[in-house]
C-alpha cells in the first residue's frame, strides 16, 4: 500500500510505500500519525503548511463487510486542533483498490485557482485546472463530472461553503448511486480543501489490486464470522435496516435528552412527527426507501431515500443528527423542511450539525423564532449567498454567540455538541469535553448504555467517565479499520470481537487480540492528544459550557455534575 | 393492574395484532416486573423500556399500577 503525495504549490506528485512500522495503522490512526509528524501544530489550518489526508481503513476493500469508511484528516480551522472526519460512500473502496493507504494534499494552489484531481484505474494522477467549476453546488457538479469521466468513478468534492473557507464546511462524497450525500462534515475540513484550491477529486472505481492480506484463507473465514455477528446483532441487524439512525428520535426524546430549542429543553414538542417510525410510514406511502445501501460493502443498509409528497427525490440519507440539529434545535418538527435543509447543506457543502446549531443559537438570541421552518431554509441560503448574517452563521455557533453577545452556546472547542444532552447523558458530555476532536458524538457515544440501564444519569461521575474512556478507546481503534461505527455493537460481542481480531491477525500476519485493539485505540488517542498539546490546546479547554451546569434541563431538570477537574483527568491512561 | 405499552423501533412487527395507534393495554398481576411484561409480549433481547417520567427501567424493576411504557430497541449510537 502506498502513500501518494500531491504538492499543489509545486505540482509535484510522489508515491512511497507505507513504512512497515506504521503498516498497522489505517484510517484515523494513519491520519493522526502523518499529521503529528508532518504538520507544524501551530500552523494556520488554512495555510499551505497544513495537509489534508484521505485514508481508507486498514481493512477497506477486503472481504470484510462494512469497511467502506474513509478518514479525512487535517488541522481543523474550527477547533484549532487535530481533526479526523469520517464518512461512508464509495471513495474509500476506490482508493484502497488502487493500493492507496493515504492520499496527502500538501501546499496550496498559488493563486487559489480551483483544480480537479483525477486518479485513473492505473493510479495515474492529473491536476486539472477547473475554473469553470468554481461556485458550483455539489449535486450538479458530480453529475457533470460523472458525465465527463464516466459513471464508474467516485467523487469527493466541496460546495460553495468550502470555497468560501467557512469553518463549518464539509467534504461531500458520492454514495453507491453517485450522489454527493455522504459527508465528512465535522471540523471544517471542506475549508481546508477550499484553501488548497481543490474543488473535487475523481477516482476511477476500476482498480484491481486488492489490498494485500497475509493469510487469505483465515481472513475469509473471519470475514464470514464477522458478517454473521453483524447481521444477527439486534442493532445492526434489525433496528438500523428498519428505521436507520432516525430510530433514535423516539428513545432520546423519551429520556428527555434530545437538546431542543437551543438546548433549553430535553424534548421537542411534536417529536413523533419526525421519529424514525413516522419517517418509515411516510416514505412507504410516498415511495421513498428505508434499508438502502449507501456505502461500499455495506450489509447493514441503514441509509434511506427521502421523497417529497409527489414522490420526487429530495435527499439521502436523512440521519438522526440532522433531524436533531435542523429540527430539534430549531424547534422545527417538520420532516419535509428538515429534508430540504439536509439537501441544501449537502449542496452547499455544510455540516448539518454545526449549521443547525448556529441557526439555533441565532434564534435563541432573538434573530428569528424557534419553529420557523422557512426561515431555517432561508438562513442556509444566506450562508451560500455570503450575506453578513450568512457569513457569521458560516463561522459556526460560537461565532454566532459572540456576534449576538449570547452565551448559551453548546460547543466544545468551538464545535457543536451532538443530539445527546450532557445533562441527561453525562457520559456523552465527557466525550464532548475530552475528545481531541472537540464535541463529537462519534468519538465515544454511550446512548446504548443509557438505554440498557447500565448507566444512569444520577450515577456518580466516575461511572460516566470510565464508560466514556472505554468507548473513546474502542472507537479510535475501530476508526483505524475502515469499519462503520455501527459495527461497534457487533464487534463488542464475543463472536464479533474474536472475528475482528482474527481478521486483523490474518491481514497483518501476526497475532492480534482484544488487548492489541485497545492498545491501538490508545496509540491513536495519544497521537491526537500530542498534536493538540503542541497546537496549544490545553486540558483547561476540556470542559463543557457553563450553562450545562447552571440551567436544569426540562423535563427532568438534570444538570451536569462532573467537575472541570474530573473532566481534565478523564483521558489520563 | 393495567399497564399501557407502546412499541417502537420495528418492535411492532414482533407482536401479532399490535395496533400502532392504540398500543397495548395489558393486565398484569400486582408486583409484576418489567421482565414479566417483556415475557408476556415475547419481545426479543436488547430492548429498552422507558416510563412516562423518562426513567429507563431495568428488567427487575417493579411496575407501578397505571404505568405507561414506551419500548424501543437499544441503539448503540448514530
Amino acid at each position: 500500500m502506498n502513500v501518494i503525495r500531491i504538492n499543489l504549490t509545486t505540482g509535484n506528485v510522489s508515491k512511497e510505500s507505507l513504512p512497515p512500522e506504521i503498516a498497522h495503522l489505517g484510517g484515523r490512526g494513519l491520519t493522526a500519525q502523518l499529521l503529528n509528524f508532518e504538520v507544524p501544530p501551530q500552523c494556520d489550518p488554512l495555510g499551505p503548511d497544513n495537509k489534508l489526508i484521505f485514508a481508507p481503513g486498514l481493512l477497506t476493500a477486503t472481504k470484510l463487510v462494512n469497511t467502506g469508511r474513509i478518514s479525512i484528516g487535517g488541522k481543523s480551522p474550527l477547533t484549532g486542533g487535530i481533526k479526523e472526519s469520517n464518512a461512508g460512500g464509495t471513495m474509500a473502496d476506490s482508493l484502497a483498490k488502487l493500493g492507496v493507504a493515504a492520499l496527502v494534499l500538501e501546499g496550496a494552489m498559488p493563486q487559489g485557482e480551483p483544480v480537479l484531481i483525477r486518479l485513473d484505474s492505473q493510479g495515474e494522477i492529473e491536476i486539472i485546472p477547473a475554473p469553470e467549476l468554481s461556485g458550483r453546488r455539489t449535486y450538479g457538479l458530480v453529475e457533470e463530472l460523472l458525465g465527463k469521466y464516466g459513471p464508474d468513478n467516485s467523487v469527493l468534492c466541496i460546495g460553495p461553503a468550502g470555497e468560501a473557507i467557512l469553518p463549518i464546511s464539509s467534504i461531500q462524497i458520492s454514495d453507491t448511486e453517485s450522489r454527493p450525500c455522504r459527508a465528512a462534515a465535522r471540523g471544517g475540513l471542506g475549508a481546508v480543501m477550499g484553501a488548497k484550491g481543490v474543488k473535487a477529486i475523481v477516482v476511477e472505481q476500476a482498480g484491481k489490486d486488492q489490498p494485500p492480506v497475509v493469510d487469505a484463507a483465515a481472513f475469509t473465514q473471519a470475514a464470514k464470522e464477522f458478517a454473521k455477528a453483524l447481521t444477527s446483532h439486534p442493532f445492526s441487524g434489525k433496528a438500523l435496516p428498519a428505521l436507520g439512525t432516525m430510530a433514535l428520535v423516539g428513545p432520546v426524546n423519551s429520556m428527555g435528552g434530545f437538546p431542543s430549542y437551543n438546548a433549553t429543553k430535553g424534548t421537542l414538542e411534536g417529536w413523533e412527527e419526525i421519529s424514525g417510525e413516522s419517517f418509515a410510514k411516510t416514505m412507504a406511502a410516498r415511495g421513498g426507501r428505508n434499508g438502502h445501501r449507501g456505502c461500499s460493502r455495506c450489509v447493514i443498509r441503514c441509509s434511506n431515500e427521502f421523497v417529497d409528497q409527489e414522490g420526487e427525490f429530495v435527499t439521502a440519507s436523512l440521519e438522526y443528527e440532522t433531524a436533531w440539529s435542523l429540527g430539534g434545535m430549531t424547534g422545527v418538527a417538520d420532516m419535509d423542511i428538515i429534508a430540504q435543509a439536509d439537501r441544501l447543506c449537502d449542496e452547499i457543502g455544510l455540516d448539518t450539525m454545526s449549521a443547525g446549531v448556529a441557526i439555533a443559537v441565532a434564534m435563541d438570541a432573538g434573530a428569528a423564532q424557534f419553529g420557523d421552518g422557512p426561515m431555517v431554509l432561508a438562513l442556509l441560503e444566506e450562508i451560500e449567498q455570503g450575506t453578513t448574517l450568512g457569513k457569521i452563521l458560516g463561522q459556526g455557533p460560537a461565532a454566532v454567540g459572540r456576534y449576538y453577545g449570547h452565551d448559551r452556546v453548546p460547543v466544545v472547542k468551538n464545535q457543536s455538541i451532538a443530539a445527546y444532552d450532557p445533562r441527561a447523558l453525562p457520559g456523552n458530555g465527557v466525550t464532548y469535553a475530552t475528545s481531541p476532536m472537540g464535541a463529537d458524538h462519534t468519538s465515544g457515544s454511550l446512548v446504548g448504555l443509557y438505554m440498557a440501564g447500565v448507566l444512569k444519569t444520577a450515577q456518580e461521575s466516575q461511572s460516566h467517565i470510565d464508560a466514556s474512556l472505554t468507548a473513546q478507546i474502542a472507537t479510535a481503534a475501530l476508526d483505524c479499520t475502515g469499519l462503520c461505527l455501527f459495527a461497534l455493537g457487533a464487534s463488542n460481542t464475543p463472536e464479533g470481537s474474536k472475528a475482528l481480531c482474527q481478521a486483523i491477525s490474518a491481514k497483518l500476519g501476526r497475532d492480534f487480540g482484544p488487548e492489541d485493539l485497545k492498545s491501538l485505540g490508545k496509540e491513536v488517542l495519544n497521537l491526537e492528544k500530542e498534536f493538540n498539546a503542541k497546537a496549544g490546546l490545553t486540558p483547561d479547554q476540556d470542559r463543557l459550557p457553563r450553562f450545562f451546569y447552571e440551567e436544569p434541563l426540562p423535563p427532568n431538570n438534570y444538570v451536569v455534575k462532573i467537575t472541570d477537574q474530573e473532566m481534565r483527568k478523564a483521558l489520563d491512561f | 393492574m393495567k399497564v399501557s405499552v407502546k412499541l417502537y423501533g420495528a418492535l411492532e412487527d414482533e407482536v401479532p395484532g399490535y395496533d400502532n395507534q392504540e398500543g397495548l393495554l395489558l393486565d398484569l398481576p400486582e408486583g409484576a416486573r418489567v421482565l414479566d411484561l417483556l415475557a408476556r409480549l415475547e419481545l426479543p433481547e436488547g430492548v429498552c423500556s422507558i416510563d412516562s417520567s423518562g426513567r429507563v427501567l431495568r428488567a427487575q424493576d417493579k411496575l407501578s399500577g397505571d404505568a405507561s411504557l414506551k419500548i424501543f430497541r437499544i441503539m448503540s449510537g448514530g
